[in-house]
């Protein structure tokens, strides 16, 4: 959780320090660039933007407000003072593909910006038809919580086990439960809030 | 668009800023009400929201030079953020699933949540310290924080989580 608003910090020192570079975004500034200059620099800045925005969509629906309102404000400041200005000729089709690249790279590097910083938690639900009382045990050795439940499946008794752990760990959780039970069956799934419990 | 109403421009970035919360309030709320499937209200918010920034957007546009404008922009953006997150909270449609684990005091705790007029079922688990009881319940998500807060109080070693729930049919959903 922590580890967003520090990256988002970084995000908007850098776009301020672009919106000083860049001054003034208006026509003039913009026309002294040679031509083939401003479809790359529009990629980068949007895809960069996008990122940013994205960033910021993925907080909110995570509901947290600091990460939001830095994404947002660092997002808002770079559109408005770099790229807006960039956007006078989009009647260049060079310009206006290079607009379109960079609103649909910015929203696929978003997500995985996101997925590698994996804030918030996740339950891993398993299913394991043979080897239940190994993968607890082998879970609670690594220090995750893993809750065991008897069940029953299409072939008799299954162990139902619930495991919540941070999502930086939901991918480890998965690695250790295939390697003693590849059969097992698997879902993760987003949880919001956290009380008690414990961690080794 | 502003023009012909002749703003001082000194008043400019505070019109610029109350714009941007507005549509961003409203954007915010289009999201987190895309993600759970209320399409109607996504596509009226989405309608106004795009309205409202067409106006914000063309007069800062037109008086980029000004660096309070700018400030005003982002800051409005950034802030309605969070507006249409609280609001979101507050208004906290839909329904929420609860899961308690708890060692000691499932069967108090079940109880307790019952006679507070909640559904409970109640399923029997192993922790690593033996047997726990384990209760699931399905409630709106305006009522989440009264049940957490209730089991909480009767046994503050339960370990609680809350997930989001697309909307079910039947079953039981509180008095």
């Amino acid at each position: 959780m922590a580890a967003v608003p520090i990256q988002t910090l970084a995000v908007l020192a850098a776009a301020l320090a672009l919106g000083r570079i860049v001054e003034s975004p208006r026509v003039p500034w913009v026309s002294t660039l040679p031509a083939w200059l401003l479809p790359a620099l529009i990629l980068l800045t949007l895809t960069l933007n996008n990122a940013i925005d994205t960033l910021r969509v993925l907080s909110l629906a995570r509901g947290s407000r600091l990460g939001a309102w830095l994404a947002g404000f660092s997002q808002a400041t770079l559109f408005i003072t770099a790229i807006a200005g960039l956007l006078t000729n989009l009647e260049n089709p060079w310009n206006l593909a290079a607009f379109a690249g960079g609103v649909a790279f910015g929203s696929v590097l978003g997500i995985v910006i996101e997925a590698r910083l994996a804030p918030g938690h996740r339950l891993v639900r398993i299913v394991s038809s043979r080897s239940g009382a190994a993968i607890t045990e082998a879970l609670r050795r690594e220090g995750w919580g893993a809750t065991e439940l008897p069940a029953r499946g299409q072939e008799g008794m299954v162990t139902l086990i619930w495991c919540h752990v941070a999502r930086r760990d939901a991918g480890a959780v998965t690695e250790r439960v295939l390697a003693l039970d590849p059969e097992a069956f698997i879902t993760a799934q987003p949880v919001r809030l956290f009380l008690g419990g414990w961690r080794a | 668009m502003l023009e012909p109403l002749a703003l001082p421009a000194a008043l400019l970035p505070f019109v610029i800023f109350g714009l941007r919360v507005a549509d961003m309030t409203l954007d915010t709320l289009r999201v987190l009400f895309v993600l759970r499937g209320r399409k109607t209200l996504a596509w009226l918010l989405g309608f106004a929201q795009s309205a409202i920034w067409v106006v914000a957007i063309s007069s800062v546009l037109r008086h980029v030079d000004n660096l309070w404008n700018i400030v005003g922009y982002a800051g409005g953006f950034a802030t309605g953020t969070v507006v249409g997150m609280l609001i979101e909270e507050r208004l906290a449609l839909g329904h929420g699933h609860v899961r308690v684990i708890s060692p000691q005091r499932g069967a108090a705790l079940a109880a307790a949540i019952r006679a507070a007029g909640y559904a409970v079922t109640e399923l029997a688990g192993r922790g690593r310290d033996g047997t726990v009881a384990v209760l699931t319940c399905s409630v709106r998500r305006r009522d989440i924080s009264r049940v957490t807060r209730q089991v909480h109080s009767l046994d503050p070693e339960a370990f609680v989580t809350v997930e989001d729930v697309r909307p079910l049919h039947r079953g039981f959903w509180g008095a």
